[in-house]
């Protein structure tokens, strides 16, 4: 049994979000699992979908401008037994995923922005604190495997909510050089915003990124025109 | 020490640091975050040990507020204060801290301009 989760707070997106990724999984992961939402609203989620409260799920008593999204950290201390992915809501999943999900690695499995990495930006700009090449938009992992990742927020927590806006920058600086965690190979994942040329339908992937909290003009999901919506509606 | 300094520029700050070495009498320095803009400088100074996060650089790669490092010195010089944590809440001692004024996302000083701000208390000096 694989244990799939997703956040929903606040009104950036609604209910169906929810519960077409749930559909999505459906269609495109082959075996059981329980799909969990957790949410501040849980008014016209799929009754399939279990929902936990997102009010008292952050043990952190910081702004949440800080270390934006850590809550998915909360997901390593407290789901320690067998395979668990969690996703986010602006993500499309249009292939089969259940080879990815059952893929053995040693640590958990971030996506690595792939269509951003450029070593020379990095030398140029890692000292600065400008760059960031980690999305934990789809991260998977088994057992206990990322609990020392959360228990490493707890411990600096004072230090790490100062410095860092957001987990993907936290995670970037401090746990990528350590070896903390893996990445899923290139081309599993595309972005819809970010590719070039910008909306290409990449067919062999499994599964489109759309990325907005990254950029306010990119389009999302509900947005999208063409294949992704027919895709995300189908 | 007690040092509140306004705006400088590259050349007034190095010129001061010395200045404040050589006033104190300050033997063993260590210095941090100097990044490629102050290297010259940093080695200039003779410190013990040089740290920097950035792995690319010649240096002790060390995130100094996230992992524990000797900072037995007489004094901390600390380049680039505006990108971390206040060094002088994670570490006693003697500090030096350099924060550049440059508005930088980045960074996690927010209101440089405003003397009171922050956590440095009156460890620092300004860069232009």
């Amino acid at each position: 049994m694989v244990n799939f989760f997703t956040f929903k707070w606040g009104n950036k997106y609604d209910s169906v979000y929810v519960n077409r990724l749930y559909k999505s999984i459906q269609k495109h992961y082959n075996g059981p699992f329980k799909f969990y939402c957790i949410t501040d609203n849980s008014i016209d989620i799929n009754s399939d979908i279990q929902t936990i409260d997102f009010n008292t799920f952050d043990p952190f008593d910081y702004p949440k401008d800080r270390v934006w999204t850590r809550e998915k950290l909360v997901l390593f201390k407290k789901f320690k037994i067998g395979i668990n992915v969690w996703i986010d809501l602006d993500i499309l999943i249009h292939n089969n995923i259940t080879d990815a999900v059952h893929d053995v690695q040693k640590s958990p499995t971030f996506i690595w922005n792939h269509w951003r990495w450029d070593p020379e930006d990095n030398k140029e700009n890692y000292g600065r604190g400008n760059t960031c090449y980690i999305n934990s938009s789809f991260v998977r992992w088994e057992g206990n495997q990322g609990e020392h990742i959360f228990d490493n927020l707890w411990k600096n927590r004072e230090y790490a909510f100062y410095t860092y806006k957001s987990l993907d920058k936290y995670l970037f600086y401090q746990h990528w050089q350590k070896g903390d965690l893996e990445f899923w190979d290139d081309g599993l994942w595309y972005n819809y915003n970010f590719s070039s040329p910008k909306y290409t339908f990449n067919k062999d992937a499994v599964g489109c990124l759309f990325n907005t909290s990254h950029d306010l003009n990119a389009c999302e999901l509900h947005e999208a025109k063409g294949w992704a919506y027919d895709l995300w509606t189908s | 020490m007690k040092l509140k300094v306004g705006l400088m520029t590259y050349g007034q700050v190095k010129l001061f640091i010395k200045l404040l070495i050589a006033e104190n009498n300050y033997k063993k320095i260590i210095v941090v975050a100097p990044g490629s803009t102050w290297e010259n400088f940093a080695k200039e100074l003779n410190p013990i040990i040089i740290y920097d996060r950035d792995y690319h650089l010649p240096y002790n790669v060390k995130d100094v507020i996230f992992e524990d490092c000797n900072m037995d010195a007489d004094v901390i010089v600390t380049f680039h204060g505006e990108k971390m944590y206040p060094i002088n809440k994670r570490y006693k001692g003697n500090h030096i801290i350099v924060l550049d004024k440059k508005e930088h996302p980045a960074n996690c000083t927010k209101l440089i301009d405003n003397m009171e701000c922050e956590n440095f208390e009156r460890h620092l000096v300004y860069y232009a």
